[in-house]
C-alpha cells in the first residue's frame, strides 16, 4: 500500500478525533483487565504445538491491521449513536493488490456475504486485502478498497471484503467506516501480534451468547513439512450459548443462565463467523479449498452446527504461490508450486485445530460490552470456565 | 481447422466407450492428471465425480456407457482399480469416471468383463458397436484440443498446461456446445501437460498453467461453431 508512516499518523489524529482507534497488532495486544488467551488459561487445544505468536502471523508476510470505532452509548438513535464497530485488514502479502495468491473457499452456509466468491473461484486466487467488517459497512468498505485497488492498475482485482453482522451492540443505520478508515488499517497492518477481541471488524460481535470478536492462532507443522505454518484469524459472531463447548466440555450448558443468558438475538436469528486460513505451504487453489473446508471441522468442535442464519465462510491462501495480478492475466505462462497430497494431512490437522482455538481465543480476549439500548454482552468468564474445564480433566498447567 | 493427432486413446466396445490419456502417461502406475468435471444444464449419472472434484486429478479411465449399465462399468473398474493398486490411495487406483448417457440399452456381451479388463489396461482394440461416438482433435492456436462424444456427455483432452479449474473452464465450453440444441452435457477435461507425480517424500512439484488471457483464447476457440466444431 502507498501511504507512508506520515500518512498513517495524520489519519491516526483524525481518526482518534472521531473516537476511532487503529490497532496496529504489536501496539495493542487487548490485554483487557484479566483477560488471557485460552494457552495460557491452560487451555490446550489439538496435537501440534503452535507458532511462536500463535497467530496468523506467524505465516511470514501476512499482516494485520485493525480499526476500532466506539462512540456513544444508551438508547438507539438510528443514524448516530451508539456505534461499536470496526474493521480487521488482512493482507497476504505487502504488495497484495499488485500481487494475487493462490486461494480456496469453503461455505459452510452462506446466508452472509463475502465479496470477490466469484473472483475466487474462477481465477483460484485472493489479490485484494482481505477486510472484515459490520453487515452495514460492506458496501462502504468495499467502495473504499476499490479506490485503493485502482492504484495498483486499470484492471483491479474484485475486493474481498466480509461481513457479520453488530446490530445488536451497534447502530447499523449509520455509517462509520470509510475510505479514511479503511486506508488506515491498511495502512497499521503488520507482522507480529495481534489484537483479539472486541477490536477491529470483531468490535461488536457476539459469541456463543457472549462477548466474541477477533481471534487467531497458529500450528507449525510437522515433517516433512517441517518449517512451515498455518495460521488462522477469525471474526467470531455465531452461535448460541447453550452450544459452546470447550476441549469437549459443554461450558454453554453449563452457563446457560450465566448472568441473565442469552442477549437478545437478532431478528434472523443466530449470527456468522468469517475464518482466514493462511499457510506458506505450497498449495494449489483446489487444494486450498480442501484445506479451507477443514476449517469447518474446527468451528464445529466448539460447538456450532453453521445455523440456518448463519454467513459461515472460510477462505484460505497460500503464500507460497504468488503470481503477479497483470501477469495472471495475461498470456505468458505461470508457475505455482505444490507438494504431494499425501503429505497434505498436517496441514488439513492443523487448520481444524488452529481454527477451534482462534474462536476460544476470541472468546477468552473479549471483554464486557455495552451497546445499543444499555443491552450488555458480558465477556466469557475465565474463573468459571477455567473451574468447569479443571473439573473434566481438561485444564493443563 | 486441420485435423491433428488426438490426444485420447478411445475403445469402442459395443456397450461401452472407454476413453484414456495417452499410453505414454499411463505407464506409471500412480500416474495422475488435472481434470475438471463440467455440467450444462442438469447433467446425468456420473459415478466417481466427488474424487475428482475433492482432489482435481484423474487416475482412471472415463467411461461413456448407456446410463443403465453404469454401475456394472464402475463396478468392474473398481476391481480393476484394486488390481492395479491394493492400498487404492487418494492418488491412484480410484475408479473410473464413468458418466451415464440417455441411450437405449444394449445387450452385453458374454465376455464383456474380459472385454472391459483389456480396455481399462489399454490393450483392447475397437471392437464393433452401435454407440453414437465421435471423436474429433483440433489445433487451437498452440494447443490440441481432442474431444470424445457420446450423445451429450465426453471427454476433452488438452496439451495447454491448465488448472482443474480452468479444465473445467474449458469442458465447459464444450459442453454447452453440445448441449445447445440436446439438453444437458456433461464433459470431463483432462490436461496431458498436467501431471503430477507422486511423492512419497512430502517435495514439491512444479506446475505450470496458462495465463487468463490465453485461457479465454483457448475457450472461446473450443466453443466456436458450437455442436459442429465436434461432429
Amino acid at each position: 500500500m502507498a501511504l507512508d508512516r506520515r500518512d498513517f499518523l495524520g489519519l491516526a489524529a483524525l481518526a482518534a478525533a472521531v473516537g476511532v482507534t487503529p490497532t496496529a497488532g504489536r501496539a495493542a495486544l487487548a490485554e483487557g483487565v484479566g483477560r488471557r488467551r485460552a494457552r495460557d488459561l491452560g487451555i490446550i487445544l489439538g496435537r501440534l504445538p503452535p507458532g511462536t505468536l500463535n497467530a496468523i502471523t506467524d505465516v511470514p508476510g501476512v499482516r494485520v491491521g485493525q480499526v476500532t470505532v466506539v462512540a456513544g452509548e444508551g438508547a438507539w438513535q438510528p443514524g448516530a449513536s451508539p456505534v461499536r464497530t470496526g474493521l480487521t485488514a488482512i493482507l497476504p502479502t505487502a504488495d497484495i493488490g499488485s500481487t494475487a495468491v493462490a486461494a480456496g473457499l469453503a461455505v459452510p452456509n452462506g446466508n452472509g456475504e463475502l465479496s470477490g466468491l466469484q473472483a475466487i473461484e474462477r481465477l483460484g486466487v485472493v489479490a485484494s486485502p482481505i477486510l472484515l467488517t459490520g453487515t452495514s459497512h460492506v458496501g462502504v468498505v468495499y467502495d473504499a478498497v476499490v479506490d485503493v485497488l485502482a492504484e495498483h492498475g486499470p484492471v483491479p482485482p474484485t475486493p474481498v471484503v466480509g461481513e457479520t453482522w453488530d446490530g445488536t451492540l451497534s447502530d447499523v443505520a449509520g455509517r462509520y467506516l470509510g475510505a479514511e478508515q479503511v486506508r488506515a488499517a491498511l495502512a497499521a497492518a503488520v507482522g507480529g501480534a495481534v489484537a483479539e477481541g472486541a477490536v477491529g471488524g470483531g468490535t461488536g460481535m457476539i459469541c456463543y451468547g457472549f462477548k466474541g470478536g477477533i481471534g487467531t492462532a497458529s500450528r507449525r507443522l510437522p515433517a516433512p513439512l517441517e518449517g512451515h505454518h498455518v495460521g488462522v484469524l477469525v471474526q467470531a459472531n455465531h452461535g448460541r450459548r447453550e452450544m459452546l463447548r470447550i476441549d469437549g466440555v459443554a461450558v454453554g450448558e453449563a452457563l446457560a443462565d450465566w448472568q441473565g443468558g442469552q442477549p437478545p438475538a437478532p431478528p434472523s436469528g443466530v449470527n456468522s463467523i468469517l475464518i482466514v486460513i493462511a499457510t506458506d505451504v505450497p498449495l494449489l487453489d483446489v487444494e486450498l479449498a480442501r484445506v479451507a473446508r477443514r476449517a469447518v471441522h474446527g468451528l464445529a468442535r466448539t460447538g456450532s452446527i453453521s445455523s440456518n442464519s448463519s454467513g459461515d465462510f472460510a477462505l484460505a491462501f497460500s503464500t507460497a504461490n504468488a503470481v503477479g495480478w497483470r501477469q495472471l492475466l495475461g498470456d505468458g505462462r505461470l508457475i505455482w508450486r505444490t507438494v504431494d497430497q499425501g503429505a497434505i494431512e498436517p496441514v488439513l490437522q492443523a487448520t481444524a485445530e488452529a481454527t477451534e482455538e482462534a474462536i476460544i481465543n476470541a472468546l477468552c480476549m473479549a471483554t464486557d460490552m455495552a451497546g445499543r439500548d444499555g443491552v450488555l454482552v458480558p465477556a466469557l468468564p475465565l474463573a468459571e470456565v477455567t473451574a468447569l474445564l479443571a473439573a473434566h480433566g481438561r485444564l493443563h498447567a | 481447422m486441420p485435423e491433428t493427432p488426438p490426444l485420447l486413446r478411445v475403445v469402442r466396445l459395443p456397450f461401452a466407450t472407454v476413453v484414456l490419456p495417452p499410453a505414454a502417461l499411463t505407464a506409471a502406475p500412480r500416474w495422475r492428471l488435472f481434470a475438471g468435471l463440467a455440467t450444462a444444464g442438469a447433467g446425468g449419472p456420473v459415478l466417481g465425480q466427488a474424487v475428482l472434484e475433492e482432489f482435481g486429478t484423474l487416475s482412471a479411465p472415463i467411461c461413456l456407457v448407456p446410463r443403465a449399465l453404469a454401475g456394472k462399468v464402475y463396478d468392474r473398474g473398481l476391481a480393476a482399480s484394486y488390481t492395479r493398486d491394493q492400498e487404492m490411495g487418494i492418488d491412484a487406483g480410484w475408479p473410473p469416471l464413468v458418466l451415464g448417457v440417455d441411450l437405449p440399452t444394449p445387450e452385453l456381451p458374454g465376455d464383456w468383463v474380459e472385454q472391459l479388463d483389456r480396455a481399462f489396461a489399454g490393450a483392447e482394440a475397437s471392437l464393433p458397436s452401435r454407440l453414437p461416438v465421435q471423436a474429433r482433435s483440433v489445433r487451437c492456436g498452440a494447443f490440441t484440443i481432442t474431444a470424445v462424444r457420446l450423445g451429450t456427455c465426453g471427454a476433452v483432452a488438452t496439451d495447454a498446461p491448465l488448472l482443474p479449474r480452468q479444465l473445467r473452464r474449458l469442458g465447459a465450453a464444450v459442453a454447452a456446445g453440445w448441449s445447445a440444441a440436446e439438453g444437458a452435457g456433461m464433459v470431463v477435461a483432462l490436461g496431458t501437460a498436467s501431471g503430477l507425480a507422486t511423492r512419497d517424500d512430502g517435495g514439491e512439484q512444479t506446475v505450470g498453467f496458462l495465463g487468463e488471457a490465453a485461457l479465454s483464447r483457448l475457450v472461446a476457440d473450443a466453443n466456436a461453431g458450437g455442436s459442429g466444431r465436434w461432429a
